[in-house]
């Protein structure tokens, strides 16, 4: 199949591309995989599950400072530290699923709203621990005993764990559990007629989502350095919907050109910084309206106009 | 033995409304049973309370000697319970094989972590459930609608869709919600013939709500009336065509 042989040309690509690019290219390339892991976790929740978040950037949170409090404050090892952090952070989307779950739609979207600015006032008060105003360092991780000092370092383990999440999703989307959240999105009477139980779906999905924008978080705050609680703002949390929304919800592809899109999107508009958050919210509406399966289905929507009219 | 369903003095109250009015029958195993009444006797108000989507005000329900009241609403398939729906549930952008193996989806699924890490377990329950859903798919004749989006198939397809979907969950007891509307007279007669056979050969006891009088006089063994919430008859379907009340109520003369 011809999808199977851009597949690899796709890794090949991604594998090949730091040859082309100096350090400041690597660092955007790191940021960009990190994003497209919380674009693919967002898919699994809004395209998958129908759920939505406004506060991922507060599971972000949980997975950033999770990790860097581990690596720092007890000395457990990089790598467990991800384990831990997408763990963590699967633990608190149940939590904030479990009240979340009565409520649907908007209601959804602003008790995740909630948790995410309580989340963030309580890292930047709690000083002893995460440092607070000062914000905290995380040091370069090293990965059994190989220093990742570099950016190009970096970005071929962020490649790795991207790599390993799309294939949780991937098994995720073929199963009979993807199947069935799936239908629950599509008639919650008739799935749970067909022996699905409802509440533990949803929390399932959301903790799911939870966990994979957790690991990214992880990443984050170890490619970056250091970390302060300006980097898990509400702007934030909606950067990361338009960023879905632009790439496109129901593929892989999606969550990667999102990605290069929220990593890229800084460096092309840097001269609109302030009106950064306006034209998000344009590119919001207008891929809604116009491209609403984002820049993932521009291939399929453009074929038939280059193939001519049958 | 227990009767398939035992429904008790049952009553739904929408604030002064009484949907639902002491009604009670029972149906025994591999019985097909009628149950017809004028629009808004609460006929699907009663299936509703008996796939736990509304709850009743008083009353109790048993299936197979289990109180169907004490279980959540996703637990009544396990019991052997399943339903169709009057204005069709099917899952629209998922293909016809989809929502038939959702019927059985639930009698194979593994752990969510071994279905995350795509263990072999999970992957032998998938290809379990897929594999009578392509069964049932090929014996309700739907095989050239295999991968076809539901919500791009005909009205009567979709019935057969969702039949199929049903039958997949292997169930006992079938609650059927008007599953000849929309049907011409010999796709209703064709249904007819095959609803007696879940119940011969399969052994499913159907509780039949319809307003196709021809289909329900030839295929129920038995028949409950309910007008404006209350039970007014329960009998053989030529007990039911003669009685006075019934005719009355909502046959009519003819």
């Amino acid at each position: 199949m011809d999808k199977r042989i851009l597949d690899i040309a796709a890794i090949a690509a991604a594998l090949v591309a730091p040859v082309f690019f100096g350090p400041y290219g690597h660092y955007i390339m790191c940021m960009a995989t990190i994003y497209a892991m919380v674009s693919l976790s967002l898919n699994v929740l809004v395209s998958e599950a129908g759920l939505i978040s406004i506060g991922h950037a507060g599971f972000w949170a949980v997975g950033a400072y999770g990790s860097a409090v581990l690596v720092e404050r007890v000395g457990v090892p990089f790598e467990v530290s991800v384990v831990a952090a997408a763990g963590l952070a699967g633990l608190v989307g149940v939590v904030v699923g479990l009240p979340a779950l009565r409520v649907r739609g908007h209601y959804l979207a602003i008790a995740t709203l909630g948790f995410s600015l309580v989340l963030v006032h309580v890292l930047y008060e709690w000083d002893g621990l995460t440092g607070g105003r000062q914000g905290m360092f995380v040091q370069r991780p090293s990965l059994f005993g190989w220093s990742l000092a570099e950016d190009r370092q970096a970005y071929y383990l962020c490649l790795a764990i991207f790599g390993l999440l799309v294939l949780l999703v991937r098994n995720f989307r073929r199963s009979l559990g993807g199947l069935s959240i799936n239908a629950l999105r599509q008639s919650e009477l008739a799935a749970q007629c067909c022996g699905i139980d409802l509440a533990a779906s949803r929390l399932f999905a959301f903790a799911f989502s939870a966990a994979l924008t957790g690991a990214s978080g992880a990443l984050y705050g170890a490619v970056l350095g250091q970390l302060s609680t300006d980097s898990f703002t509400l702007v934030v949390s909606l950067s990361f919907l338009t960023m879905a929304v632009v790439g496109g919800m129901s593929s892989v592809w999606g969550a990667v050109l999102g990605g290069l899109f929220l990593a890229g999107a800084p460096e092309g508009l840097r001269a609109f910084e302030k009106w950064q958050m306006l034209i998000y919210g344009v590119l919001l509406i207008v891929f809604i309206r116009v491209l609403p399966k984002g820049l993932a289905s521009l291939p399929e929507r453009l074929a038939p106009l280059i193939g001519g009219r049958r | 033995m227990s009767p398939a369903l035992r429904v008790r003095d049952l009553s739904v109250y929408f604030g002064g409304l009484k949907a639902v009015d002491g009604v009670g029958f029972s149906v025994e195993p591999g019985v097909v049973c009628g149950l017809i009444g004028p629009n808004g006797a609460g006929k699907t108000t009663l299936l509703n309370c008996l796939t736990r989507i509304t709850r009743p005000t008083s009353g109790s329900i048993e299936a197979f000697g289990r109180d169907v009241l004490r279980l959540p609403i996703h637990a009544i398939t396990r019991i052997g319970m399943m339903r169709t729906f009057q204005n069709l549930e099917l899952f629209g952008d998922l293909t016809t094989l989809d929502n038939i193996a959702m019927g059985c989806a639930h009698r194979f699924r593994t752990g969510l972590l071994s279905e995350l890490l795509a263990l072999p377990s999970a992957r032998r329950a998938r290809e379990a459930a897929y594999g009578e859903a392509e069964a049932m798919l090929v014996e309700l004749g739907l095989a050239e609608h295999r991968d076809r989006r539901v919500s791009d198939l005909s009205f009567g397809t979709r019935k057969n869709v969702e039949l199929a979907r049903a039958l997949c969950s292997r169930p006992k007891l079938m609650l059927m919600d008007e599953p000849a509307a929309g049907l011409n007279g010999a796709e209703s007669a064709e249904l007819g013939r095959r609803i007696r056979r879940f119940a011969t050969e399969r052994g499913i006891t159907v509780l039949l709500v319809e307003h196709d009088m021809p289909l329900v006089m030839s295929a129920c063994d038995k028949i409950v009336v309910v007008v404006q919430g209350r039970k007014i008859a329960e009998g053989k379907p030529e007990e039911i065509r003669r009685n006075p009340e019934v005719i009355d109520a909502y046959l009519g003369e003819g």
